[in-house]
């Protein structure tokens, strides 16, 4: 599945490892998330939304792979 | 229970299960099966190596606050273990094949069941090993 985690992490100056630590995750999971390797729970998935100050439709494009 | 508390439980297992193993080498060393002495030695020390491993590998992690495990490490342990118990059922019914076969022919050990059991232990505990690595690096688990 297709994202802009890395879009949005950037916009606010967060490094993999803090945004894995605000999530509560480990970073080797934010890593596969925005390589649109893994898909996260939809718990998983809203928390990296409210993290980053948007909303889950905005950050994954369902329905494309990578 | 915190990250901290969980990874010294954890260590804690593998050295105890470690322990039993080289107190288990012992007693087979006393009774001269060297062979099984040194087998037994050589798991019980991999056990520790392992656990030494864990330990350095996640203590910096949990001082940075990052969690031991999360929903991604569960799903790989989970298929991990389900595909483990897969391939153990294969290894069981291999050496079931071979019951009847004179290994000692090959240079091998008879199947005792000691050693049926030992192949299957660590065909589980190998196969553990490398499908959690496999599908650690493989990104989606779903």
């Amino acid at each position: 599945m297709k994202n802009r985690i890395k879009e949005f992490r950037a916009r606010l100056d967060l490094t993999q490892e803090e945004l894995a630590i605000k999530v509560g995750v480990r970073r080797e999971t934010i890593v596969f998330m925005e390589q649109g390797k893994y898909g996260p729970s939809l718990n998983l998935a809203h928390k990296v939304a409210r993290i980053l100050k948007t909303k889950i439709d905005e950050l994954f494009i369902f329905g494309q792979k990578e | 229970m915190g990250d901290e508390g969980k990874l010294n439980v954890r260590v804690m297992l593998f050295g105890a299960v470690a322990l039993t193993f080289v107190l288990w080498a012992v007693f087979a060393g006393f009774g001269k099966d060297v062979l099984r002495s040194s087998t037994v030695l050589l798991i019980g020390a991999v056990l520790l190596l392992l656990a030494y491993w864990y330990y350095k590998r996640n203590y910096p992690l949990i001082k940075k606050k990052i969690p031991l495990d999360d929903e991604r490490s569960r799903r790989v342990a989970d298929k991990a273990m389900a595909k483990a118990y897969l391939v153990t059922l294969y290894i069981a019914l291999a050496v079931m094949y071979f019951s009847d076969t004179d290994l000692t022919r090959y240079g091998l050990q008879p199947l005792t069941p000691y050693y049926t059991a030992l192949i299957i232990m660590l065909g589980m505990v190998i196969s553990l090993l490398f499908l959690w690595v496999y599908y650690n690096g493989k990104g989606d688990v779903g």
